[in-house]
C-alpha cells in the first residue's frame, strides 16, 4: 500500500514546490508590500532615536579607542 | 642610514597609525563575523531580538532593518580602517609590521566583542548570543572570547614593537644577507 502512495506523494511535493515558485506569497522580498511597510513604520515609530544610539554606542567607543591608540602609540 | 636612492632613511618607530588602522579593521571585520555567522547563517539572534522577538514576518523584517544598520556601521569601520592603513603606509616613520597589524586586528575584534557583549547583552539586554536556558553562559563565553582575543592581540602588538622597517624598505637583516 505504502509503495503505491509514495510516487503520488513525491509528485504532489514536486507540484507544490513548482507552485510555490510560480505564485507570489507573503514572505516574498518586497519593497512596498504590507509587511515591509509595517516593519519600516515600526522602525520609525518605536524608539528610533534610542535604538540608533544603542546601535552606534559600541562603534563610537571603538572609534575613540582607535584614536587613543593612535596618540599613545607614538615614537618610542 | 639611507635608502637605495641615497636619501636619508628615517627609522620607523611610530606604531600609532598602524595600531589605529588595525583596531578599526578588527572592529569592522569582527562585526561582520558576528552579523554574518550569528545573525544570518545560524540565526541565533538579531540586533533587537530580545526586544522584538522575530516570531512573525513583520517582526523579522523589523529586526532585519536593525541588522542592516549594524552591518552598515561595520562597513564604515572597515572603510575607515582601510583609509587609515593606506595613510599609514605612505608615512616613512610608521613601521610596516605584520605583527603590529595582526595584533591590532585581534585587539579591535576582541575589544569590540567585549564592549558589545557588556553593553548589548548584559546591561541593555537587547539581544543574547544564544537565547534560551543557558543564555548567560553563552553571553559570558562571548565576552571571555573577546578578552582572550585582546590578550593575544596585545602580545602580538608588544612583539611588533621591535619592527622598525617602513613599507617598501628592505629590513636590515635581509640587507646583510645579500651578497
Amino acid at each position: 500500500m505504502e509503495k503505491e502512495i509514495a510516487p503520488i506523494a513525491r509528485l504532489a511535493r514536486i507540484g507544490a514546490a513548482l507552485a510555490a515558485l510560480l505564485t507570489p506569497c507573503t514572505s516574498l522580498a518586497c519593497p512596498s508590500c504590507p509587511a515591509g511597510r509595517a516593519a519600516r513604520q515600526q522602525v520609525c515609530e518605536e524608539g528610533l532615536g534610542i535604538n540608533l544610539a544603542i546601535a552606534l554606542l559600541p562603534f563610537a567607543l571603538m572609534f575613540a579607542v582607535s584614536l587613543a591608540f593612535e596618540r599613545a602609540g607614538g615614537a618610542r | 642610514m639611507s635608502n637605495d636612492s641615497g636619501a636619508p632613511m628615517v627609522e620607523a618607530t611610530h606604531h600609532g597609525p598602524i595600531l589605529a588602522a588595525g583596531i578599526l579593521l578588527g572592529t569592522g571585520l569582527g562585526g561582520f563575523v558576528d552579523g554574518i555567522v550569528l545573525h544570518q547563517i545560524l540565526q541565533w539572534h538579531n540586533m533587537l531580538s530580545s526586544v522584538r522577538p522575530p516570531v512573525d514576518l513583520v517582526a523579522m523584517k523589523y529586526n532585519m532593518v536593525w541588522d542592516g544598520l549594524f552591518h552598515a556601521l561595520t562597513w564604515i569601520m572597515t572603510a575607515a580602517g582601510l583609509a587609515r592603513l593606506w595613510r599609514a603606509g605612505r608615512r616613512p616613520d610608521v613601521p610596516w609590521s605584520t605583527r603590529t597589524l595582526v595584533g591590532a586586528l585581534f585587539l579591535g575584534w576582541g575589544l569590540f566583542n567585549a564592549i558589545e557583549g557588556v553593553i548589548d547583552h548584559q546591561l541593555l539586554g537587547i539581544h543574547h548570543v544564544h537565547p534560551g536556558e543557558a543564555e548567560l553562559a553563552w553571553d559570558l563565553g562571548f565576552i571571555a572570547s573577546g578578552v582572550l582575543m585582546v590578550a593575544g592581540g596585545w602580545a602580538a602588538v608588544r612583539a611588533g614593537r621591535a619592527d622598525t622597517t617602513p613599507r617598501g624598505a628592505v629590513p636590515r637583516v635581509l640587507k646583510g644577507a645579500t651578497p
